[in-house]
């Protein structure tokens, strides 16, 4: 797992860039929601205290994005959107806030299911 | 989405595994059922009525109506359903196959017969595409699944543009003298996905 992070985290220096395949999407996209879900796994059996804290570190920055902030993918604050995919990244949202529990973090994704 | 109470959102396959978390999670969080309630809604949903509802579709082989699920394999095993007819058989190479060529023959009404004595002609050709296989009596168990998933996309990043294919698949044991009926439509575009613009092909369509 430490393999396979190292080259993620190397791949992905800035986890807030948009991820450009055949066309640029944001990073809270489904497929890095993904990732995180394994990376918060890793997150809870690394030993390493330096690593742990750098997992956290690099998804609370994924998840603060300036563009777009602990939001549901392709939706804007406070809009509602229906579909799964969106609503991936809510998980590791929800995640974060159950390490540092800061409101603002899990604000849309409860917005989403109320 | 649990206040609204419709419970038709999630219509492909990895829905569940892009939503549930969440639910489940805000759940625990909160310590509220609704959350468990309305995730078990939507996943019922998607496997009762999202791929075709129970009662209304045929079941593959057309001759039973299934009343459980959209795909109920008692009915695709059951004796008076033999299931989709097998691959067209292809030519038999030199040194293999000896028995009667065209052993699947179509009629008008498009029911089709298994001619060939399976019990004697074991069909080596057909073996090599991996749907067919011989069993020690000699009767022919065929393996019949849908195509791959014509929305597959391209980017990498596994988006399937809208396009779902019914997850059934049947194993029909085929003997001689077998008519098999004929074969019906096997739906595999998601009908939803023409008209949901608010839905993921328009707004992910992309993803």
């Amino acid at each position: 797992m430490h393999r396979a992070n190292n080259w993620f985290v190397s791949a992905h220096p800035d986890p807030t860039a948009d991820i450009v395949t055949n066309k640029a999407r944001p990073s809270n996209l489904w497929t890095r929601a993904a990732y995180y879900e394994g990376l918060m796994g890793l997150y809870g059996v690394e030993p390493d205290a330096t690593k742990k804290q750098s997992y956290y570190d690099y998804a609370v920055t994924w998840g603060s994005s300036p563009t777009h902030p602990w939001t549901m993918t392709y939706t804007a604050a406070g809009v509602m959107t229906p579909v799964a995919d969106n609503q991936a990244c809510g998980q590791i949202y929800i995640d974060l806030y159950n390490i540092d529990k800061q409101d603002i973090r899990i604000q849309e994704i409860k917005g989403q299911h109320r | 989405m649990v206040a609204k109470g419709n419970t038709d959102a999630w219509w492909w396959i990895d829905a569940i595994q892009m939503a549930m978390p969440s639910f489940a999670k805000l759940g625990v969080l909160e310590n509220d059922t609704k959350y468990f309630d309305a995730m078990w809604g939507f996943y019922n949903s998607s496997r009762t009525q999202q791929g075709g509802a129970c009662g209304t579709r045929k079941s593959a082989c057309g001759t039973a109506t299934c009343t459980t699920r959209p795909v109920c394999p008692a009915h695709l095993m059951a004796a008076p359903c033999p299931g989709p007819k097998p691959a067209p058989r292809p030519a038999p190479e030199a040194g293999t196959a000896s028995g009667p060529d065209g052993g699947v023959t179509a009629s008008p009404d498009g029911s089709t017969t298994i001619a060939f004595d399976a019990r004697t002609d074991v069909r080596t050709d057909a073996r090599a595409d991996g749907r067919t296989d011989a069993n020690t009596d000699g009767s022919i168990d065929v393996s019949v699944a849908p195509g791959p998933d014509s929305g597959s996309d391209a980017s990498g990043d596994g988006g399937d543009g809208g396009t779902v294919v019914s997850d059934w698949s049947v194993k029909q044991t085929i003997v001689a003298g077998m008519t098999l009926p004929a074969q019906p439509k096997i739906r595999t575009s998601c009908p939803r996905a023409a008209r949901t613009s608010t839905g993921r092909g328009a707004m992910a369509g992309s993803s």
